[in-house]
């Protein structure tokens, strides 16, 4: 091992007004390693990586790169220098081609001309060298997004990148997507390119990093060989406290069917899809990205078309036309994608809950006073940190405004609660707390339909397990069943 | 947890520029602060505010209208025309009013549920209304239109003209509809984040269509009290109150991207670029030179929305991340 590290950050601090963002931060990158940082969501790492590519200014502390003090002034500056970004929501021109991608602000030619030949065939031989079967004409945006990632890391290095930086870039691919990935990491540390890996994840932790800085409240906590942490040590030093059973998960007796599907399909979707929800219980749905859960629980909804197939709810039929006529149905959905479908980010706190309930009131005018006092309560109830109901949503951080979201469902009643990957981007602490509601909630009688990508969290909180892949069910699994290798098996079944 | 939020100085910041305006004004020249002057001055903004209410509501829906001013033009000579057939301002009124949320049915139709953008949509109406009125009328404009000058010209009490009556009236309707009703609060939704209030219920479609009506309305509205002040159907003078209305709307801190703005911001806007035009014309400044300090005016203006507004934003994201982190070292 020795001394010699590729990257070194030293007593690394910054602080915007009001608050410090990184304190003293220590990070030592070993050459040729995958170095991981983990935080919970607030906890400075992006901060951190800004600092790094001189997109901030620090105000103390050291750059060090091969043991030679650096500042950059920019993100051009650092991958001139041989550092790489690979951000969470990729940086890329979806109407352009590959080739112009890959030489986006390098590319060949003089004066302000570019030589279009020159860059296609080099553009044609990066792809080919890296077993990436596209014509380098082809437009950016026809690429599937875990194409698009693995050109980021191969354009990195060939521009000669000698570390690498990558922020969550499992949070959008399929699990095969994901061994793509970390072959390709795996390949290119043996060629001596280090990697600073920022995740949530602590299986992927385990699988690929050989380093680990665990970072707290702006503040490097501790750093080590990953071999001598285990997931609980990881979570009780992110969080600062020890969290022995993550899962609040209580069972209740459960009541009768309160929601009932019946061969549902759509076309090129999902087929024969068939399950039930009974009160007070919390279905799970397992099954890898593209599966059609989301799809599924999208129809149901209003949201996407539904082709055929029955659904009984509360004794009666029900057919989807339109959101509006779910939530009349009182069939709510909190949908997947937070800040495309979800928050309002412009508008207050308040406007945000309110928005789906004001509509069962009569009339045309709003009741003020009384929307202020719910919404307050209702963000009482629920633990919600913020300066008020009046601040817009989009200054609070992830966990509140999926609290924020769950409340404006929690202002309606529900025969049918789905929960479309209730956790996904927010932090340990906070998803503790959405457990408890869930969990709550499921005391009162709401019945749950709640998809989930991560196998742990639907281990830990669903009565029953229904696994979908390619768009059909190919198993339901009772509480006393639950194991993850069983969940897995079902998920990759091809046949029904 | 319940601690208030902080007096918003934006708020207020748009009357602070007013009454500083005033105050330079009443120094730049003796015959500013008049009852006579003044009363001009909203006189002068009232139609150009009606519009501007419209564009408000629409801008802040997400979309544009720019079927305004000539849909105003045509709608106000229309009324004129029925006014003089059939002697009956109500029903002239009412003619004027139904043609324009015909129009604005017709941008909206294609706007919300052909998903058009509305740039385009509302620029082909503009050619549109102009062409049918000047088809009408073989291109005339309309004169001896009797008593229907009373929409622009008449007073009421003796001292509040009708056209400043009317954009009162026109305020509390918006103000009204933003503040107090559920269709307000829809609006601010879709412009904000058009998918999340279509997962919420809202009927995206419904709301839209429904605000171009409302647009085409006003612009009628707007129209008629044009005419009637100009004693006279001029067509052609609708032109330009589209864009007017764009920069009222957006000197009043109406955001281009949806989602934000308020009815006595547009007002307050509106009034200040009336103040500075009256201001100008008062000490004879080159109608031209008038031309290049309004634009620059508009540009600065922005500008220095964009400032506050990124300073403001970026400390409160960190002030609100160092609650959560307080709050979670309990």
């Amino acid at each position: 091992m020795g001394d010699v590290y590729k990257l070194q950050l030293e007593n690394i601090s910054k602080s915007f007004p009001g608050v410090k963002a990184l304190d003293d931060v220590n990070i030592s990158l070993r050459p040729g390693t995958v170095h991981a940082v983990v935080g919970e969501n607030g906890a400075g790492k992006s901060t951190l990586m800004k600092i790094i590519n001189g997109l901030y200014k620090r105000d103390a502390g050291r750059v060090i790169l091969d043991g030679k003090e650096v500042s950059f002034s920019g993100p051009m500056e650092s991958a001139d220098a041989g550092i790489a970004m690979i951000y969470q929501e990729l940086n890329f021109f979806p109407e352009l081609s590959i080739a112009e991608n890959i030489f986006m602000k390098r590319q060949p030619g003089k004066a302000g001309w570019v030589k279009w030949q020159d860059m296609m065939e080099r553009a044609k031989k990066i792809l080919e060298e890296n077993d990436l079967p596209y014509d380098p004409r082809t437009k950016i945006k026809e690429l599937p997004i875990a194409s698009i990632q693995m050109l980021e890391i191969v354009k990195a290095v060939a521009f000669h990148a000698q570390v690498i930086i990558m922020d969550e870039p499992t949070s959008s691919i399929s699990n095969k997507e994901v061994k793509l990935l970390f072959d390709k990491i795996a390949q290119l540390k043996k060629q001596g390119i280090s990697f600073l890996y920022i995740s949530h994840k602590m299986e992927e932790i385990f699988q690929i990093a050989d380093d680990i800085t665990i970072i707290r409240d702006g503040k490097s906590i501790i750093s080590g060989s990953v071999s001598d942490f285990t997931e609980e040590s990881i979570i009780a030093h992110m969080v600062g406290r020890s969290i022995e059973n993550i899962y609040p998960k209580e069972v209740f007796p459960i009541g009768e069917v309160a929601f009932e599907a019946k061969n549902l399909c759509s076309e090129g979707m999902f087929k024969n899809v068939s399950f039930n929800v009974k009160k007070g219980e919390i279905v799970g749905m397992a099954g890898l990205v593209g599966a059609g859960r989301s799809e599924v629980c999208r129809a149901i909804f209003g949201l996407d078309p539904l082709d055929s197939g029955e659904i009984i709810l509360s004794g009666k039929q029900y057919t989807p036309k339109n959101v509006t006529h779910a939530i009349k149905s009182k069939i709510l959905m909190l949908t997947e994608d937070r800040k495309k479908e979800g928050i309002v980010g412009v508008r207050s706190c308040r406007e945000n809950i309110t928005l789906a309930s004001h509509r069962i009131r009569k009339g045309v005018f709003m009741n003020l006073k009384k929307e202020i006092q719910e919404a307050q309560e209702m963000s009482e109830m629920l633990k919600v940190r913020f300066a008020g109901i009046e601040t817009p949503i989009q200054s609070l951080s992830g966990g509140n405004q999926q609290k924020l979201l769950l409340a404006r469902w929690l202002m309606l009643e529900s025969d049918l609660l789905i929960l479309d990957e209730p956790t996904r981007g927010i932090d340990v602490g906070a998803k503790l707390e959405i457990y408890n509601i869930i969990t709550d909630l499921a005391k009162k009688g709401y019945s749950i339909l709640m998809i989930s990508s991560e196998l742990p969290e639907l281990i830990g909180m669903s009565d029953r397990i229904y696994v979908m892949n390619q768009g059909y069910i190919t198993g339901c699994l009772e509480r006393q069943d639950f194991a993850q290798e069983r969940i897995m098996q079902l998920a990759t079944k091809t046949e029904v | 947890m319940k601690e208030k939020t902080k007096p918003n100085l934006r708020k207020y910041s748009l009357v602070l520029i007013l009454i500083g305006m005033i105050a330079i004004c009443s120094i730049l020249s003796e015959n500013f602060l008049t009852p006579t002057n003044l009363t001009n001055v909203l006189k002068q903004v009232s139609i150009v505010t009606i519009c501007a209410f419209a564009q408000a509501m629409i801008i802040i829906s997400g979309e544009i209208d720019l079927s305004i001013g000539f849909l105003a033009g045509m709608a106000g000579t229309f009324a004129c025309i029925m006014y003089i057939a059939t002697g009956n301002l109500f029903l002239a009124f009412t003619f004027g009013v139904l043609l324009g949320a015909a129009v604005g049915a017709v941008n909206g139709l294609f706007v919300a549920y052909f998903k058009l953008p509305s740039f385009i949509v509302t620029l082909a109406m503009q050619t549109i209304c102009f062409g049918a009125i000047s088809l009408y009328t073989g291109g005339q404009n309309i004169y001896k239109i009797g008593n229907f000058k009373v929409l622009g010209q008449s007073k009421l009490f003796g001292f509040l003209p009708v056209t400043v009556l009317f954009m009162i009236i026109m305020l509390i309707i918006t103000h009204t509809v933003l503040k107090y009703t559920k269709f307000g609060r829809y609006l601010y939704a879709i412009g904000g984040n058009s998918d999340a209030a279509n997962a919420a219920g809202v009927q995206v479609c419904k709301v839209k269509w429904a605000i171009f009506i409302v647009s085409g309305m006003f612009a009628a509205i707007a129209g008629m009290v044009m005419m009637g002040r100009l004693n006279a159907g001029i067509p052609s003078e609708g032109g330009g109150y589209e864009t007017d209305a764009i920069t009222a709307a957006v000197i009043g801190g109406t955001s281009f991207s949806g989602g934000a703005g308020t009815a006595f911001g547009t007002f307050l806007g509106s009034v200040i670029i009336g103040v500075l035009n009256n201001i100008m014309n008062l000490l004879g400044v080159d109608s031209y030179l008038q031309m290049i300090i309004k634009g620059s005016i508009i540009i600065f203006a922005v500008l220095a929305d964009y400032f506050s507004k990124n300073q403001k934003s970026g400390i409160k994201i960190m002030a609100s991340t160092s609650d959560v982190k307080k709050s979670e070292n309990k």
